[in-house]
């Protein structure tokens, strides 16, 4: 395997194949209530982070003549995301405005202030990969963090998916049985946002929630049972993303466009079978 | 229902059968961000009673209802539960997601609180006995493997009541369980409700527009419009003169 041969290449593969199936599963809690808009807000709200971050480095070298550890951004940017979940799931919680309209509105504002910010004030020479991920961009130390990020998400998952599995279905049910709901729904944001901050220079700020919805939303495509859609769904993550960097390497290719297009393909590949072999289950979207 | 066994709950009365008692609300008010829902109600709810909340809509029953379940809590008043209370609680239409796979059986046995994420490795068929026993009562074992999006609207109903007896709860908190079950099944219900009443001694609080069920279901009956308007067993309440009375003075202000 000549591609396990680089050390760039070692730790894109372990990272997509850390990240993929993390994504797919809070992909699955996100896109079972309506919230699947919240990761790509999210993302797009980290240009505006990464800005911020190199405009600290700048102005802390120039007044003060510090000059940061490369780790700095890095690390900037996850306090940054678990920062901006924390403010969505507050402000969504407390805005008079519609979930969409405040999303969006986040979403386009901090990509312009990101942009203006990395174009004209720090002059950032590597907006495409930042936009769209690079293959060479993650360190060991990304990879470590992502990794610890990822055993974190998936024992939350997994210990609590009854409860969160109940509070999709019903939140007043949920909270009835005694389930903390706005604890679980502060927890999973909180994970989205470390989630999506570590992932973000594999795929790009513009495409890393694809991660986390596709795979899901082709899981259930699949599914015949909530269980099968968990195995599915974490499959189908692996297979995207770590296909996506093995084919982006060969095809000399963006690593963030290539996942997605894989994750895209997974998605049509269960479409496509399921409308050839099973098609009575297509009843399932009579009920409104 | 032998009359003597009827015992009117008064709404403050601490040396009534204190064993009996599951749930009292002391003059509770509820209010939304701006308009007040439920203002200054009492009540008690007592073991292997049926108390029936009815009223025009908007009148705060299912919001109270939802106070009790411990989903809202009042802003002035308090709310006194049994300790160690198991409550089944069914809300008036449950959300759920359109495109989810879930299964009937998935969905009880996370409200029994024995859903497991490795299945069939313990207990699953003493669960799933147990599961196609209590769909039984419905007339709806063979709803067991399928999703809960392919249900019609009444066989979700069904489910969701039964799931609501899953746990064996002390107290049931129902809002317009009827909503979608056809004319026999409402006659099954009340048999259901009656049952669950007489054996289990379950206490039950029911949200519902149909008063020819909750005229012969209901021990006492609270007609609510924000406030309690009227109370009372069900042959005092729900009489002609006295239901027209009630609707003058929220349509006559």
């Amino acid at each position: 395997m000549e591609i396990l041969s680089f050390d760039f290449l070692r730790r894109s593969l372990l990272g997509a194949a850390i990240a993929g199936p993390t994504c797919a599963l809070l992909g699955i809690i996100t896109t079972s209530r309506g919230q699947a808009f919240f990761s790509d807000s999210l993302s797009h709200a980290s240009i505006a982070g990464y800005g911020l971050g190199l405009l600290i480095e700048l102005l802390a070298f120039r007044y003060f003549n510090l000059s940061f550890p490369e780790t700095f951004l890095s690390a900037f940017l996850f306090l940054y995301c678990l920062g901006i979940s924390l403010c969505f799931a507050y402000f969504l919680n407390k805005s008079k405005l519609e979930s969409d309209t405040l999303l969006s509105i986040i979403f386009t504002g901090t990509v312009a202030i990101g942009i203006l910010l990395l174009t004209k004030i720090v002059r950032y020479p590597l907006l495409e990969s930042l936009l769209f991920g690079d293959i060479n961009a993650s360190s060991w130390t990304d990879i470590a963090l992502l990794g610890m990020v990822a055993v974190v998400s998936l024992s939350f998952l997994l210990f609590n998916m009854p409860a969160l599995l109940l509070t999709m279905i019903d939140e007043n049910m949920a909270i009835s049985e005694g389930v903390e709901v706005k604890k679980l729904n502060y927890w999973t944001v909180l994970l989205i946002g470390g989630v999506v901050a570590l992932s973000l220079k594999l795929l790009g700020a513009l495409l890393v929630s694809a991660m986390i919805v596709i795979p899901a939303a082709a899981g259930k495509i699949w599914a015949w049972n909530f269980r099968s859609l968990l195995l599915i769904s974490l499959v189908n993550g692996f297979l995207g993303a770590v296909g996506g960097v093995i084919l982006s390497y060969y095809m000399d290719a963006m690593t963030g466009p290539t996942i997605v297009g894989c994750d895209i393909f997974l998605l049509l590949l269960a479409l496509l079978f399921k409308n050839l072999f099973k098609k009575k289950n297509l009843k399932t979207i009579r009920n409104s | 229902m032998e009359k003597s066994k009827i015992k009117a709950p008064e709404p403050v009365s601490f040396f009534s059968s204190q064993q009996k008692l599951l749930l009292k609300a002391d003059s509770v008010t509820i209010v939304y961000t701006e308009e007040t829902a439920v203002e200054d109600v009492s009540m008690e709810i007592e073991r292997g009673k049926i108390v029936a909340l009815i009223g025009p809509n908007g009148a705060g029953k299912t919001t109270l209802l939802k106070c009790f379940a411990g989903i809202i809590q009042p802003k002035k008043g308090s709310i006194w539960r049994r300790p160690g209370l198991v409550i089944g609680y069914l809300p008036q239409r449950p959300s759920i997601p359109r495109y989810l796979p879930v299964t009937v059986e998935e969905f009880i046995s996370l409200r029994l609180g024995k859903y497991q994420l490795l299945n069939g490795l313990f207990g699953r068929k003493e669960r799933k006995e147990k599961i196609a026993e209590l769909l039984k009562c419905f007339q709806a074992e063979d709803l067991l493997e399928r999703r809960l999006q392919e249900l019609s609207g009444g066989e979700m109903q069904k489910v969701m009541v039964a799931s609501t007896l899953a746990k064996n709860p002390d107290l049931l908190l129902l809002d317009e369980p009827l909503t979608g079950i056809d004319a026999t099944g409402g006659i099954e219900f009340d048999q259901l409700l009656h049952e669950l009443k007489e054996k289990k001694e379950i206490g039950t609080v029911l949200v519902s527009h149909d008063l020819q069920l909750v005229s012969h279901i209901a021990d006492w009956i609270f007609f609510l419009n924000h406030r309690v308007l009227a109370q009372g067993k069900p042959s005092d309440v729900l009489q002609e003169e006295k239901l027209a009375a009630v609707y003058n003075l929220i349509h006559g202000k």
